[in-house]
């Protein structure tokens, strides 16, 4: 009975996270599904530089205790919600206090732990700027889940879940030992998780999960701890297209990155990554007053992405421009364009990608390769491919340190600080998946080839001229990105019966290089070796207030100022095939600050914020495939500011002792907030295409995400221990993310205002609104006093809208004077999920 | 909670959504206003050419609706806009066939453009189409000013008050001499003149590039109407064809393909029974895109229909060789020896090497058709 209880107030205190039951269920549904459906930022899906692994912070949202960002998380994901509108970098995500943040992109990628969900569900969290006694942290908060096997709960859970999005199934099992008679405890966790093929058509999930974690405790005073995770992950991705694509299948999920082989749905697109970590976790107790944790750390493993490529072939992806019927909307191309509107109704082989096609003329390319591999004399002959499935790898070796210490300094003064070090290399290259039939690919560069005389400006590799690339080769590029980052931090609050107080400094340095393993044809003295070593100095400031009006009403401000290095990812030109820099690349300057009202009574919680923040001095760097070019044009953008202000109000109340409402509110104007400076170059060429060009950027909405969302919910809690509830959520102002070359003098210099072309390139696109209706239910069970069962289930979107845009971008690639015909690439919103879970606890 | 501090909650919350309410403007690049006194007609446009041919300096802009397309390959770098006052020609520093239509209505600027005059007709030179002609809207109508080949004759000054612009002529028809001619020589791709002739005998010049997709097209016989520019070559007046959709003449016998055809019967004075192939060379479709079989049909007289087959894997004897029926993608005569197109036959599923299709005749000892075709054609999107 005891134990029973307990679990009544549990599952009271976790309200906050609407029951812990859900709370699993739902960091699955948003954390590792959805995952690739529309970049949330401005990124260019088909450009080679989007992101192998998506921003996702849902998960860290959903842990949260607060009763804003606890609802938010759980309900405004789907919508590609992002809290305050800030990136991915701008959250900590951390376990036992060694930070996952990749130093690349400075994002935390939930997948790395996908599926131990046992283990993440405990976490500590904070939002928005507040005191860490783990380290300072970025604006947007931390979050840091304790894999510590002395704190994990003693027991065993099994649990299988059925879902229909990434995933149709997944079984996990945990056991902890809890901390035995011999000083030591042991967790063990595992999970499974497969779709044959996912809520999106042509999409497949194959996933495993594993950690162990085990603790000795050796006295009172020194315990060390191990922890080793990993989640090897295969999956199938999806694409994001243009409206005529949804029109003409008349489905908003439409994926282009699927076809038939063979009669056999294929994934163009596989992502396999695997990043397993290990730390080592020392816990020592100095005395009462004082605990040093301190932490090393390695992480390593395989990042891939696979892509078509073709050579000397004609474009295979289905939704290319000139395979649409709008290329043929001109007088004179009636029937094509009746032809290529019937072929993408009723024909698969045109609606999505036709491998039977590519496989056929790979086999019909019989082609001799002269002095191949470098070696004169030496000719190969056979099948030369036209059509490859290539492997964007970027692998990673990262080490690093930490140690933290905090100590009571007096009654009401807590001093914590810290110091902390990684030493980061990714290993960025392709390797050969599949020849898809051929007999072999030459690497050299295409487009190269095609604009230089000379023919060793197009070899990818200056040592191995014309070389034969079979499957499982490296080819194309070689780069290693090296990020070292030595930091520190201090920090004192002190608490009192009106005011509890808090402020905090930091200081770091970054260093990041190149080092090209290949040198290339085109750039053979800049594309080997290390590149110009950049270091940067970095500091922050920070500092917060509570004043306690009485102890049920607090008013609270924070405030920070803090500065950070230009992320690697963004700094170099082209990165693939060259070590030049961009040049002003500068550490970007953060300004933020808020002010809450803050309500705690038993029966209802109240938090009410306004915030306002900049991020100034932003690199922005895109590239994307320009065909008329022929070439890879890389977009680089410095002096982007951002402007964020809005407001956030979240309230939950115990109406009645089985009745519980929830509202969540936010409302906010995320913009561009100064005139970045732009240059163009070709991967192909030294020669600029633009060079500091103005881009009147000012008061742009930055896209891809609701700027407005609302919710409201109730919940029923039976006393026989089962629940149901319902949520109604709403998501306005999302908007398309611009893109700037269309806000220059250049884009504009041909028209007068008049001229509706003004309009048409100046004007940003406005997505309508949406909303979701989601419900919830639950039930428990106990069997024989020590046995659980669980029972949970949650349906999305139980209305099915399917019309939702949950976000986009122009391309960057335009036509000034027809928008149209290159249109911007929008996402839509799932229809109807579900997600049912049975666990047993013994 | 006192009432100040609950003020000043209240004020926080309105102060950060009226913060988020100001509305502000995008922000934009410095946009050219253009004055309406640099706006000019076409008529102005046309008379600032006065003895030499002058660059355009200023900011000046006309606007007017493009009449005449290089659409059907009739005209080439050129195209012809009007308003309300004239017409002109642009002549494009490079063709823009998938930019500027009929219909479109542009502003041009004019300043780095060249008005000049070529053997009388007055023009708009140096009009590079991605930087002078900007286009407004789409599918604005210009109605053609009905004329007669008297009017187009009577000269103000040196010109034709209606250079360059679209009229109508009714009542008209070619004048055939002993055989009739083709719009324009399409196989040398040179251009021919042919004479159009009215009610009274009045008699006009109708040119025809060689590059037209008309341009091997028997000449329309029988009397009606007939839409064009109006062109003029030193004292000459000479009507230019948009598309043969323009005229609509009609009495005369209508031919589709001309020349030789092929033509198949089972009648030589009664039916006998009989089956025969009309096979094609094999063709490699494997590097297309999106391949389409065409051809023209006619035929007359009970009995079975054509039938169309392809195959890719062709024995060298129709009868042992697998066919796939594919008859129903093509559009057949409904008889009476009218020719058809057949639409496009796509040929998407055969995109291999070794494909054959093969037009299928049979004929009973009672009865029989008798099938032409013609133009029978494979082409690419």
């Amino acid at each position: 009975m005891r134990i029973l209880k307990l679990l009544i107030v549990v599952s009271a205190l976790t309200w906050s996270n609407s029951a812990h039951s859900q709370i699993d269920s739902l960091v699955t549904d948003t954390s590792e599904n959805n995952t690739s459906i529309v970049p949330q930022s401005t990124t260019t899906i088909e450009a080679l530089n989007d992101q192998v692994e998506n921003q996702d912070v849902s998960g860290l949202l959903q842990s949260s205790k607060d009763v804003f960002t606890s609802i938010a998380g759980f309900n405004f994901g789907v919508a590609r919600y992002r809290v305050r509108g800030y990136d991915g970098n701008n959250y900590t995500a951390m376990m036992n206090g060694v930070t996952l943040n990749s130093p690349e992109n400075g994002r935390a990628v939930w997948a790395y732990w996908g599926g131990l969900n046992d283990i993440t569900r405990y976490q500590e969290s904070k939002n928005g700027i507040a005191a860490s006694q783990l380290g300072f942290g970025g604006i947007g908060g931390y979050s840091n889940i304790s894999a510590r096997a002395s704190a994990q709960r003693k027991g065993n859970r099994v649990s299988y879940a059925y879902a229909n999005q990434s995933y149709d199934h997944r079984l996990m099992y945990t056991t902890s030992t809890g901390m035995m008679a011999n000083n030591l405890a042991v967790t063990v966790s595992g999970s499974l998780r497969y779709a044959n093929e996912g809520y999106v058509e042509g999409t497949f999930y194959r996933a495993g999960s594993y950690l162990l974690s085990i603790e000795k405790k050796f006295n009172e005073k020194h315990s060390l701890g191990f922890v080793a995770y990993g989640a090897p992950t295969v999956s199938g991705g999806r694409s994001i297209s243009t409206q005529e694509t949804y029109d003409l299948t008349g489905n908003n999920q439409y994926n282009s990155y699927w076809g038939y082989q063979a009669g056999e749905k294929r994934n163009s697109r596989v992502r396999n990554t695997h990043k397993p970590m290990m730390m080592l976790n020392h816990y020592f107790t100095l005395n009462e007053k004082t605990k040093i944790n301190s932490s090393i750390f390695y992480t390593f493993g395989k990042g891939g992405q696979t892509r078509l490529n073709w050579y000397d072939a004609a474009d295979p992806r289905p939704d290319y421009y000139k395979k649409l019927p709008s290329y043929y909307s001109n007088p004179g191309d009636e029937a094509l364009y009746a032809l290529y509107t019937e072929l993408w109704q009723n024909d698969v082989n045109t609606q999505q990608l036709d491998f039977d096609q590519m496989y056929f003329a790979n086999t019909k390319n019989l082609y001799t390769v002269n002095n191949a591999d470098g070696i004169a004399g030496n000719t190969v002959t056979g099948n030369r491919a036209k059509y490859i499935i290539e492997d964007y790898r970027s692998d990673l070796k990262q080490y690093g340190f930490n140690s933290t210490f905090n100590h009571q300094y007096s009654e009401n003064i807590l001093i914590s600080g810290g110091i902390n070090g990684s030493f980061y290399k990714s290993m960025n290259f392709k390797v050969m998946d599949d020849l898809l039939g051929a007999d072999y690919w030459v690497d050299v560069d295409q487009f190269a080839e095609r604009d230089f005389a000379d023919a060793s400006a197009a070899q990818s590799n200056l040592d191995i001229s014309n070389h034969i690339i079979k499957v499982g080769d490296k080819f194309g590029y070689d780069y290693d990105i090296n990020i070292n980052n030595i930091g520190g931090f201090g920090q004192a609050e002190g608490k009192s019966s009106k005011i509890d107080w808090y402020g905090a400094l930091t200081l770091s340095n970054t260093n990041f290089w190149r080092t090209g393993n290949v040198a290339n044809g085109l750039f053979p003295n800049d594309s080997k070796g290390n590149s110009e070593k950049k270091s940067f100095l970095n500091y922050g400031v920070k500092a917060g207030l509570d004043y306690k009006i009485t102890g049920r009403h607090v008013i609270s401000v924070n405030a920070a100022y803090l500065t950070r290095a230009p992320q690697s990812n963004d700094a170099f030109v082209s990165p693939r095939t060259r070590n030049q820099i961009i040049d002003n690349l500068k550490s970007e300057i953060i300004t933020s600050g808020d002010l809450n009202y803050l309500v705690r009574y038993p029966n209802v919680k109240i938090r009410l914020t306004g915030f306002y923040t900049t991020i100034a001095n932003k690199t922005w760097s895109r590239n994307f495939y320009h065909d008329e070019l022929n070439t890879f044009v890389n977009y680089m953008m410095t002096g982007v500011d951002q402007l964020f202000i809005g407001t956030e109000l979240g309230a939950e109340i115990k109406m009645t002792s089985t009745i519980d409402a929830t509202g969540a509110f936010t409302m906010g104007d995320y913009t561009y907030n100064s005139r970045p400076s732009v240059t163009i170059s070709q991967d192909n060429s030294t020669t600029l295409l633009a060079e500091n060009k103005v881009v009147y950027f000012e008061n742009y909405k930055i896209g891809g995400m609701p700027q407005t969302a609302a919710s409201v919910g109730l919940k029923y809690n039976a006393p026989k221990f089962w629940f149901v509830g319902a949520n109604f959520n709403y998501f306005m102002d999302t908007y398309l993310e611009a893109n700037p070359d269309r806000r220059t003098a250049e884009a504009t210099a041909a028209f007068v205002s008049t001229d509706p072309q003004i309009a048409d390139l100046l004007d940003q696109t406005k997505l309508d609104d949406g909303y979701t209706v989601n419900l919830f239910g639950g039930k428990s069970w106990r069997l024989k006093n020590k046995y659980y069962i669980r029972i949970n289930v949650n349906i999305n979107n139980i209305l099915d809208t399917k019309d939702y845009a949950t976000g986009g971008f122009e391309q960057l690639r335009y036509d000034k004077q027809n928008i149209d015909r290159f249109p911007p690439k929008v996402g839509y919103m799932y229809g109807r999920t579900y997600f049912a879970m049975i666990s047993f606890s013994f | 909670m006192n009432m100040n501090f609950r003020n000043s909650i209240l004020t926080l919350l309105i102060g950060s959504l009226a913060l988020i309410g100001c509305k502000k403007d995008f922000d934009s690049p410095p946009v050219a206003v253009l004055p309406a006194g640099n706006i000019i007609t076409i008529d102005s446009l046309r008379k600032i050419y006065t003895s030499f041919d002058s660059t355009i300096v200023n900011d000046l802009s006309v606007y007017g609706t493009v009449t005449a397309d290089e659409l059907s390959g009739n005209l080439y770098k050129t195209i012809y806009i009007q308003d309300e006052t004239a017409g002109i020609l642009l002549k494009l520093t490079a063709s823009n066939s998938h930019s500027f239509f009929e219909g479109d209505r542009v502003r041009v600027s004019l300043k780095g453009t060249l008005i000049s005059n070529y053997k009388n007709m007055i023009q708009l030179g140096d009009v590079n189409p991605e930087i002078h002609i900007i286009k407004q809207s789409k599918g604005n109508s210009i109605a053609p000013k009905v004329v007669t080949i008297s009017d187009l004759t009577v000269f103000t000054g040196t010109y034709t008050p209606y250079q360059g612009q679209l009229i109508q002529l009714n009542n008209v028809e070619f004048s055939c001499s002993d055989i009739c001619n083709t719009y324009g020589d399409a196989v040398s791709q040179t251009n021919v003149n042919i004479t159009l002739t009215d009610t009274l005998g009045k008699t006009i010049i109708v040119r025809t590039s060689g590059y037209a997709s008309f341009a091997g097209t028997p000449i329309q016989q029988g009397r009606g109407s007939f839409v064009a520019i109006v062109s003029q070559f030193l004292t000459t007046i000479q009507l230019t064809i948009r598309k043969l959709d323009d005229l609509t003449l009609s009495g005369g016998i209508g031919t589709l393909g001309g020349g030789t055809y092929a033509q198949i019967s089972n009648y030589a004075g009664g039916n006998s029974a009989s089956e025969a192939w009309l096979i094609s060379p094999t063709m490699d479709l494997s590097a297309t895109n999106a391949p389409y079989l065409t051809f023209n049909n006619a035929w007359k007289y009970t009995g079975s229909a054509l039938k169309l087959f392809v195959t890719t894997n062709y024995t060298g004897n129709a009868s042992t060789t697998t066919w796939t029926d594919i008859t129903s993608s093509a559009t057949w005569s409904a008889g009476n020896f009218a020719w058809t197109p057949s639409g496009n036959v796509s040929l998407m599923a055969y995109k291999q090497a070794g494909v054959r299709f093969a037009f299928k005749y049979v004929g009973t000892a009672v009865d029989g058709s008798t099938w032409e075709l013609d133009n029978i054609l494979v082409k690419d999107i």
